[in-house]
């Protein structure tokens, strides 16, 4: 069984109040080849520079190899790093760059020698050993920071975005040498990009991240054919995202027209987000399916034609697919029952409230928040919470404290129930808790979303 | 060809002008560094190598051993030894000093950094005056508290302190050149936080170092106004012992020989920093 390199647990991290990391847990194999994939932001470069100990968690621990890893000095860490602009020693010739962590090492001269031009092989510029860095091209450049990295045998290699300052063609072939090194050095690999092409064609693991979380943990095929969030859904590759209910155990209804699918285990007509992905659409005569649309834009991408499908209710769909159609058919679309992802909606915090002065809203005698709505003083509104924005934290942290009433455990994380005076409000987190606990909650302001609204349902 | 217009012409005489205005002086120095006499009425008579001589030979004898280098005397050649003392130490040491207060400011979040800016860049913007006269009292301050007396010490702290926000200025725009992750890939590779900054940081940035260098060098070469503030009774440099040799009404030729030489080497490194920079353009342009 592969062995656990580096373990990640409960990793926390704020700059100046700002929350980068949120309760961050992650397991990487030896071996393994894993992307952190996320947009610009979501705090995997934050993740990566305290596995290489150049930022330190504000709480939480890195373990590596089963030691601690929290207070070692970066160059006592087994790991390198190819950082994003390669960092490459410009006083220094091609040569003395690869050489640059040996030499600190002390070893003896000849065998720096040889074990610099056999890095430099790897990487195929045995012959520029003499060069000066500014006249090296980017891609060049990018191998001699590799070379650099892989020089000193370590255990662990992390990569910054290595690719991104490169062009497209370069890029491509990159990416297989990388994938090919990794393999025939036998190092683990951390790699952080938002290129989601890049994180797919060499991962073997991919980490979805999102405002400091994980959203989704998988292989490339896993995480592209079952996204089990909207935001992953969009993030990789293009999807269609619509509103449907589930009217029984596989089966699935949106647009009005029920289709097989393979899910089960929901509630009956369950609200929930269908993704089906362009390339999965099928058109057919419009009399051979029930849902039916017109073509009312399409594209010409080289390899597919991309077809905008208006259907009966104004919902826009997107199709791929290598036959040309004429503008304003009417067509017919089938898909694949394996082809239909179903997701839960996100939990929602439904209450109504009262807004208060100072931007300030009173949900009960217990619970008033702070909020970005400027509605006036005494307007009753409709507020709501997804329970993903609801942060469980030390009681003197908080707005507001409660009692845990229950535990339902879902499959990234857990729905926590906790009860305020007469209010219930529902968590989702990772960190584990106990019922009876009582706990401190909190929420971001700007989490707080409040509208007018004439209906208010007390969930 | 076009006919010229009065304006072209008049443009002419103004470019000319301004040039001889600017040389007349400079190429009158040289002649009178090479003129045995001492009028001005008398310039080109009487060629003479003699007074670059003195530079070199004057009052040897009246100089007291323990004093050579920093001596209390009133000759030129003493001005001069104080000079260049005084200097290249304030030059090596506010270099020094000045490229590690760079590399510190750099590795601060922003707000800091322009706060520490506008502190460095004050004494920049103020006048000598200003700087020469706080400087005075500070000394005078040191002066009861310990016992310091104004002399050559006096005048290094505050060249040192005069020269650094220059260092400052042309090492900083350096370190936002490079690459950002410089120190921690240097740590990455095994270094130690020291051996990051001397074996990574300091190497990639030494044209701004040069540069910083020789900036503290002319400030502090010709500074006139400030050495006068700190300098007490009984030291000189040349700028100020040519001021209390002309209040005596007596300028030594010396002082000609003087600036000739200094003028003909601040050329020299103009001009072949002008060379190296056209050789290095062309290369590129080969290399391109």
């Amino acid at each position: 069984m592969a062995k656990v390199l580096v373990d990640l647990k409960n990793i926390c991290k704020s700059f100046d109040e700002m929350e980068v990391l949120h309760d961050f847990n992650l397991q990487i194999m030896e071996n393994e080849f894993v992307t952190l994939l996320g947009p610009s932001g979501c705090g995997k470069t934050t993740l990566l520079r305290m596995i290489g100990g150049f930022d330190s968690p504000s709480s939480g621990e890195i373990y590596f190899d089963g030691k601690l890893l929290n207070g070692v000095e970066p160059n006592e860490r087994p790991i390198n790093t190819v950082f994003q602009r390669y960092a490459l020693f410009p006083h220094l010739n091609v040569f003395d760059n690869v050489a640059f962590g040996l030499k600190i090492k002390k070893l003896p001269k000849d065998e720096i020698e040889k074990l610099v031009m056999d890095a430099l092989k790897q990487v195929h510029l045995e012959d520029f050993a003499a060069r000066k860095i500014d006249r090296l091209s980017g891609g060049q450049q990018q191998r001699v920071a590799m070379a650099r990295a892989i020089v000193l045998k370590p255990k662990l290699l992390l990569l910054d975005e290595p690719l991104a300052a490169l062009d497209r063609k370069l890029r491509q072939d990159l990416r297989y040498e990388l994938k090919d090194m990794q393999r025939s050095l036998g190092i683990t690999f951390i790699y952080v990009t938002h290129d989601q092409e890049e994180a797919l064609t060499m991962s073997d693991t991919v980490v979805i991240m999102n405002e400091g979380r994980v959203l989704q943990i998988g292989s490339p095929e896993m995480i592209y054919n079952e996204p089990e969030t909207r935001f992953v859904a969009n993030f990789i590759g293009e999807s269609n995202i619509v509103d449907g209910q589930m009217i029984k155990d596989n089966v699935c209804m949106f647009e009005g027209v029920q289709f097989p699918c393979t899910y089960k285990g929901f509630s009956k007509n369950e609200e929930v987000d269908i993704v089906i992905r362009p390339e999965d659409f099928l058109i057919v005569d419009k009399d051979k399916s029930k849902l039916t649309g017109v073509i009312d834009s399409k594209t010409f991408q080289g390899s597919i034609h991309e077809i905008n499908i208006i259907d009966i209710k104004g919902t826009e769909l997107t199709v791929h697919t290598t036959k040309d159609y004429p503008l304003g058919l009417e067509v017919g679309l089938i898909v694949d029952p394996e082809n239909i992802t179903v997701m839960k909606k996100p939990g929602v915090n439904v209450y109504s409230g009262v807004m208060e002065a100072d931007q300030m809203v009173r949900i009960s005698d217990d619970i008033i928040l702070e909020t970005d709505s400027e509605l006036e003083e005494g307007t009753e509104v409709v507020v709501r919470i997804l329970t993903q924005d609801v942060l469980l934290d030390d009681i003197d942290e908080s707005d507001f404290e409660g009692i845990i009433q229950d535990i339902k455990k879902r499959d990234m994380y857990y729905d926590v129930y906790i009860k305020t005076g007469d209010k219930t409000i529902v968590s989702s987190t990772s960190k584990v808790h106990r019922v009876g606990e009582t706990t401190g909650i909190w929420v971001k302001r700007e989490k707080v979303i409040v509208n007018v609204e004439e209906d208010v349902e007390n969930e | 060809m076009k006919k010229k217009t009065v304006m072209d012409y008049i443009s002419i005489i103004f470019v000319v002008l301004a040039f001889v205005i600017i040389y007349a002086p400079i190429i009158l120095i040289f002649m009178m560094s090479f003129t045995s006499t001492y009028s001005l009425s008398e310039v080109g008579e009487g060629f003479t190598f003699k007074w670059y001589q003195s530079l070199f030979t004057t009052n040897y004898e009246s100089l007291n051993i323990a004093t050579k280098y920093i001596a209390n005397t009133d000759s030129l050649k003493a001005a001069i030894l104080n000079t260049f003392f005084i200097t290249i130490l304030s030059t090596i040491i506010s270099t020094f000093l000045g490229t590690m207060f760079s590399i510190g400011i750099h590795a601060l979040n922003k707000k800091r950094r322009t706060t520490l800016m506008v502190l460095n860049n004050m004494p920049v913007v103020n006048p000598d005056i200003v700087t020469g006269f706080l400087l005075l009292l500070i000394f005078v301050l040191f002066q009861t508290l310990f016992g310091l007396e104004r002399g050559w010490f006096t005048v290094l702290l505050a060249h040192i302190f005069f020269s650094i926000p220059y260092v400052v200025l042309s090492v900083l725009p350096r370190l936002n050149q490079i690459d950002p992750n410089t120190y921690e890939a240097a740590r990455d590779l095994g270094c130690t936080r020291l051996g990051a900054v001397f074996k990574a940081i300091i190497p990639s940035i030494t044209t701004g170092i040069v540069s910083g260098a020789m900036f503290a060098f002319t400030m502090s070469i010709d500074d006139f106004v400030i050495t006068m503030f700190v300098s007490g009774t009984e030291f000189y440099n040349v700028s100020t012992w040519i001021d209390s040799a002309m209040r005596r009404g007596f300028i030594p030729k010396g002082v000609y020989a003087y600036n000739v030489i200094i003028f003909l080497i601040a050329s020299a490194i103009v001009l072949s920093n002008n060379y190296l920079q056209s050789r290095k353009a062309r290369k590129f342009k080969e290399a391109v």
